[in-house]
């Protein structure tokens, strides 16, 4: 697949939203999420054949940018950071219950297994059926299942704090 | 209850995937006339999705021209910090050991000589490539030029990604004083991330531009050209448990 400046400014202009609301949610942090959006898209140019066109660009823009940001989560510095911010980012929130919740989540995030962690990302910020993110993983819906459990067996003593 | 559910929506809504698909027009028309039926008796949804057609309106940060941000990080390399109070204990160590050990560290063609130090459990030794280090140890470079001069280190990892160590708050070489064994102003905490590194030292006669030069890194490998009037050289450290 060969991809041009202006063929990648054309998917930008489509699907950089999304791909920015998801950064941001995953690492709370908005300037991060404006580096990782730069990322995903430059990185695009930069190696076109990434993207094989076996799914559609947003499943793929999906993955990539899940896996950008769970690498960053994993950098100590941004760890330590992020969960300071993550109550701020929350901010003062109409639903008290989702904005602990997220500050759990990403707790969680930063010490999981990079498998368990993406599938936390697909069920729980983006809503995801276990056969949506099989379909996005290359494994089974019950294999999602699994990932699942073992996450909330892993930090059950968290998750019930 | 697991607190986590209450990121959750209903058990039969539509997820944001399918609903930035739909967004994009990505999806059949049979399947887009189903997610907006449920959107229509469905409030969750209903407001997810004028939310995510909503934010396509607002603007986005331009698109740089850039290979990469020059501010990437390598996580590999973790936290950066000031490098006070191991620059006293390299000067003992410098001062201890010169005269009666054999010069170590790099010596960047004539222009500069570069030594990295490693400090494990408070205590300090000099590193060549090669060097096996562990979670927790403290990285420091130090200098010698007997001119101004304009250095930079930089880092590629196994997978061949190039991102910048030093400077980590600047676009361009950092100047350097003439001296000897002078501590770079940023020594490094390493993560708990294990594997192989390398770190790419680079001497020039003038403040140059890291972008295109991580660029050409990325590119190229450790095989890479790196400017006229620079000197490079590459040390191989592995992080163990």
């Amino acid at each position: 697949m060969s991809l041009d400046r202006d063929s990648l400014e054309q998917i930008y202009r489509v699907h950089g939203h999304a791909v920015l609301r998801r950064a941001r949610q995953i690492l709370g942090d908005e300037q991060e999420a404006k580096e990782i959006l730069q990322e995903v898209f430059l990185g695009l140019l930069d190696r076109p054949e990434q993207f094989k066109r076996d799914s559609s660009i947003t499943t793929f823009l999906y993955s990539v940018t899940t896996h950008m940001c769970l690498n960053r989560l994993r950098n100590a510095r941004n760890r330590s950071r992020l969960l300071d911010q993550a109550g701020a980012s929350t901010g003062p929130s109409s639903q008290p219950a989702r904005a602990e919740a997220l500050v759990v989540l990403h707790q969680l995030l930063s010490g999981l297994p990079q498998e368990e962690a993406a599938v936390a990302v697909y069920y729980y910020l983006d809503g995801m059926t276990h056969a949506e993110i099989a379909a996005l993983q290359g494994c089974s819906p019950r294999q999602v299942g699994y990932l699942l459990e073992r996450m909330h067996a892993r930090f059950a003593p968290v998750v019930t704090a | 209850m697991n607190p986590l559910d209450h990121l959750r929506r209903g058990d039969g809504c539509v997820s944001d995937l399918a609903l930035d698909r739909l967004v994009a027009r990505e999806i059949e028309a049979v399947e887009a006339d189903a997610i907006r039926a449920h959107a229509a008796g469905c409030a969750v949804c209903r407001d997810r999705l004028l939310e995510l057609e909503a934010a396509c309106d607002h603007p986005l940060p331009a698109l740089p021209r850039a290979a990469r941000p020059a501010t990437r990080r390598r996580r590999w390399l973790a936290v950066a910090v000031p490098a006070v109070a191991l620059a006293a204990a390299i000067l003992l160590f410098v001062m201890r050991d010169r005269g009666d050990q054999p010069e170590g560290g790099t010596r960047l063609k004539g222009r500069a000589h570069l030594s990295l130090f490693v400090s494990h459990d408070g205590e300090l030794r000099p590193a060549a490539s090669g060097e096996v280090v562990a979670p927790g140890d403290r990285l420091q470079f130090t200098y010698s030029s007997d001119r101004p001069i304009f250095l930079a280190v930089l880092s590629l990892d196994g997978g061949g990604h190039a991102s910048i160590y030093f400077p980590d708050d600047d676009r361009r070489a950092w100047r350097g004083e003439p001296g000897a064994d002078l501590p770079l102003p940023r020594s490094t905490i390493l993560d708990e991330v294990l594997g192989r590194e390398a770190l790419v030292l680079l001497a020039c006669d003038r403040a140059v531009d890291l972008a295109p030069l991580l660029a050409e890194l990325d590119r190229a490998g450790t095989g890479w050209r790196f400017p006229p009037g620079c000197s490079s050289e590459t040390i191989w450290i592995e992080k163990r448990p």
